[in-house]
């Protein structure tokens, strides 16, 4: 007991993780006073301060909204590097699946045609629900933005009326000043001046409802998103597994060199049975098979560099 | 040597006879619909392909996701490339064996515009697939100038006449309107300078000592990568881009801007990207470049296959499978809009545009020289080919870029083993010119035989 608690101290202390010196000690009963305060000072104190950094990137993040995007919450993250992980593992496993053989192989398309079958039911009722999410957020949207589409478009066409009115009537009203009249023409320049406010201000109440349109307009659609977030993670697995399903049954090592086997087997057959100038032209076919083969048997898939395979590429 | 090898190959056999005894034998690894396979003797089978994010890579996507390339014995690795220099300069430097590229870019490296290579392209991956995207404020601007704009359903195609006014408006102000585009000799900066020229404005010229084409211009063009566009235009440094899908109907899904015209509108099936490899490579690897032709035709095949209503039946499974984070990685919905046929204009204005992109339609795949040459005339218009070149010119460098020998023996290949037929691609007979056209926005006529006639009709650019 004494070496492993001595041992395990100072593998804590040459990998750096001396937080976990206090906890090791009280395992053993040493000073346990000491060490709780030690374990409260340096364990739960930083964990209370991460765990109150997360809360305050939870809660600012989606006050900065611009149209290209929404800063990314500490949950869409955690989606995110799920969804980079599942995609290594995927590829990795088509990349295992291009070479299994025999009974393995047999389990795999069992199991994969298995989940495949299930995944149909499942992207069914995906997409029902994506459908009925879709026409419930359209509705909602139709019922608030409609009242201030109307508003909106009402307050334009007045304005647009008022502005050609006003300005019919002050045009009228300049061609009538007589020439030497300097009095009405300066009062005739601050009523142009007037006007031309009026039109801004007017410009403005548009652009505020304007504004209040696009905001309903933008109405969050929550059930929306989250029911295209289902559908879309279904719809990948099931594109996953049928190329799998191709890499099993005819795309991957084995299927492709049993095929060739045939082949070479048939243009053995024709070489040994050629005459004259054939048996050229048949002992080529025989070696081209052959040399078919040896490519097939080290033929791999091409796997994309996921971002894991890449974090290790750029370390190594 | 030999008898090593045979040693080795009796031992597979062995070790797979053993492993297989449980399972009959597949025999459909190899299968063709006429039982026939033509078996090419690659000379490299593990190949590496460039793409940037644009819907219309599908064909390389598609080619190793449903296993087209697997079929003719290739493993290839599709890498995405962060913008077009990059992945030009990887083609050229050999770190990619081939790469989805810009219609402009195999001619422009081959004649010396940019870093020169003789590049050559065996097949066309698309038709369509662009569009012209304006800001929110632009837009209002333009419905202000022309009020048929103005309505939940303007009618198209929109053209740059409602735009004319703001761009004097910005000259008048002393600043110049900003507009981007994807890179220099992309189809996208063709496209752009047609639309804006067909309504009198002049998008400026390349010179000798100007690379930037900003000669004379009342608007003035940049390059920004396809994905970022949305984000510069938000952030206001441009107020209009032309680019391909997915990034005008992302702009319209995030409400920053909308898309006023189509390239299917500016030029209706215009050739849009190519498959391009360097000249040297196909010479090195000639079986190998005929497997991936093979491939990448039939990829074209199943993207556009229909049904009997003349519906799409593959292009929500595309879909799905470009919106993966390692190939477009934009949203399934934003992407399944422009595949499936639908182009969004605005929230109001949703179009059926079943030709929005093309992969195998309309003779689409076939490395048409009229392509090339309508490329090169656009280049001579706006200076990038500097001197005034003969009309043989124009053929002689179509005749070296584009490559319909090598498409021709890829697709006989496929009508032997039974995916193709013969009435599916143009006969022998065709010289590689496509009959005159004038579906353009203005009208123009464009004849592949007469590039310097060409050239000489319209108002705006260089004239021989």
């Amino acid at each position: 007991m004494e070496k492993l608690k001595y041992g395990l101290l100072k593998a804590i202390n040459i990998s750096g993780l001396t937080f976990l010196d206090p906890v090791v000690r009280l395992a053993s009963g040493e000073e346990p006073r000491v060490q709780l305060g030690k374990i409260g000072r340096f364990i739960v104190v930083p964990a209370l301060g991460i765990f109150v950094a997360v809360m305050l990137w939870a809660y600012l993040a989606p006050k900065h909204k611009t149209k290209s995007g929404e800063v990314p919450t500490p949950w869409v993250t955690l989606e995110a590097a799920g969804d980079v992980w599942r995609f290594h593992v995927t590829e990795g496993d088509k990349d295992d699946a291009f070479l299994l053989v025999g009974a393995d192989r047999d389990e795999a398309i069992t199991a994969t045609e298995a989940r495949l079958e299930e995944l149909a039911v499942l992207t069914e009722k995906a997409d029902a629900e994506v459908a009925a999410a879709r026409s419930a957020a359209d509705e909602r949207v139709a019922a608030i933005v409609g009242p201030v589409q109307a508003d909106r478009d009402k307050l334009k066409a007045e304005l647009e009326t008022a502005k050609k009115d006003g300005q019919d009537a002050l045009k009228e009203k300049g061609a009538a000043i007589a020439v030497d009249d300097t009095a009405a023409r300066s009062a005739y320049l601050k009523e142009l001046a007037d006007f031309q406010a009026q039109l801004e201000a007017d410009d403005e109440a548009l652009d505020l409802l304007e504004e209040r349109l696009d905001e309903a307009k933008a109405t969050a659609t929550p059930g929306v998103k989250s029911a295209l977030r289902a559908q879309t993670l279904i719809a990948e697995e099931k594109q996953y597994l049928e190329k799998k399903l191709a890499l099993l049954n005819k795309d991957g090592r084995a299927a492709r060199l049993g095929s060739t086997e045939e082949q070479i087997a048939k243009a053995r057959a024709e070489f040994e049975a050629a005459e004259g100038p054939a048996v050229y032209a048949s002992a080529r076919k025989l070696l081209r098979a052959e040399e078919r083969e040896a490519k097939i048997a080290e033929s791999t898939y091409a796997k994309p560099y996921t971002l894991p395979m890449q974090v290790v590429r750029s370390i190594l | 040597m030999l008898n090593v090898t045979r040693r080795r190959f009796a031992a597979i056999a062995a070790a797979v006879a053993l492993a297989t005894t449980a399972l009959p034998l597949p025999s459909f690894a190899q299968e063709t619909p006429s039982g026939e396979k033509v078996f090419l003797d690659l000379e490299k089978d593990a190949l590496k392909f460039g793409f940037i994010k644009l819907t219309d890579c599908a064909p390389i996507v598609i080619a190793k996701e449903k296993g087209f390339f697997a079929d003719e014995g290739l493993s290839v690795e599709v890498i995405a490339q962060p913008n077009w220099k990059t992945l030009l300069d990887n083609v050229i430097s050999g770190e990619l064996d081939g790469a989805h590229m810009l219609s402009g870019q195999p001619i422009a490296a081959t004649i010396g515009f940019g870093t020169e290579a003789h590049i050559i392209t065996p097949f066309t991956m698309d038709l369509n697939g662009n569009g012209i995207t304006v800001s929110n404020a632009i837009w209002e601007q333009m419905q202000e100038n022309d009020p048929a704009l103005d309505t939940p359903q303007p009618d198209h195609p929109i053209s740059a006449d409602a735009l004319k006014p703001i761009v004097q408006e910005y000259i008048d102000n002393g600043e110049k309107l900003q507009m981007g585009m994807v890179f220099p000799v992309s189809t996208h900066n063709y496209e752009i300078r047609y639309w804006l020229a067909a309504s009198g404005i002049h998008p400026g010229m390349y010179t000798s000592t100007d690379i930037g084409g900003r000669t004379d211009a009342e608007v003035e063009l940049s390059v920004t990568p396809p994905p970022m566009m949305p984000a510069t235009l938000e952030a206001g440094n441009i107020q209009g881009y032309c680019v391909g899908e997915p990034w005008n109907q992302q702009a319209v899904a995030k409400g920053i801007g909308v898309p006023v015209t189509t390239n299917y509108d500016i030029w209706q099936n215009n050739p849009e990207k190519v498959f391009g490899i360097t000249a040297e490579w196909a010479e090195e690897n000639p079986q190998t470049t005929l497997a991936v032709v093979k491939a990448l035709i039939r990829a074209g095949k199943w993207l556009d296959a229909e049904d009997a209503d003349g519906n799409y039946l593959n292009r929500e499974e595309a879909a799905r499978i470009l919106s993966r984070p390692d190939y477009v990685g934009a949203d399934f919905d934003v992407i399944k809009n422009s595949m499936t046929g639908y182009f969004i204009f605005q929230d109001t204005d949703v179009r059926e545009m079943p030709d929005f992109n093309v992969f195998f339609k309309y003779d689409c795949t076939y490395p048409w020289y009229s392509d090339g040459v309508w490329f090169l005339t656009q280049m001579r218009r706006w200076g990038q080919i500097t001197e005034s070149k003969p009309a043989q010119w124009y053929d002689e460098i179509a005749k070296k870029v584009y490559r319909p020998d090598i498409y021709r023996e890829a697709a006989n290949m496929l009508v032997t083993e039974g995916f193709l037929s013969e009435d599916e691609f143009p006969g022998e007979d065709t010289d590689g010119y496509k009959p005159p056209t004038d579906a353009f926005i203005d009208g123009n006529t464009y004849d592949g035989k007469d590039p310097i006639g060409y050239i000489n009709s319209f108002e705006i650019g260089n004239k021989d």
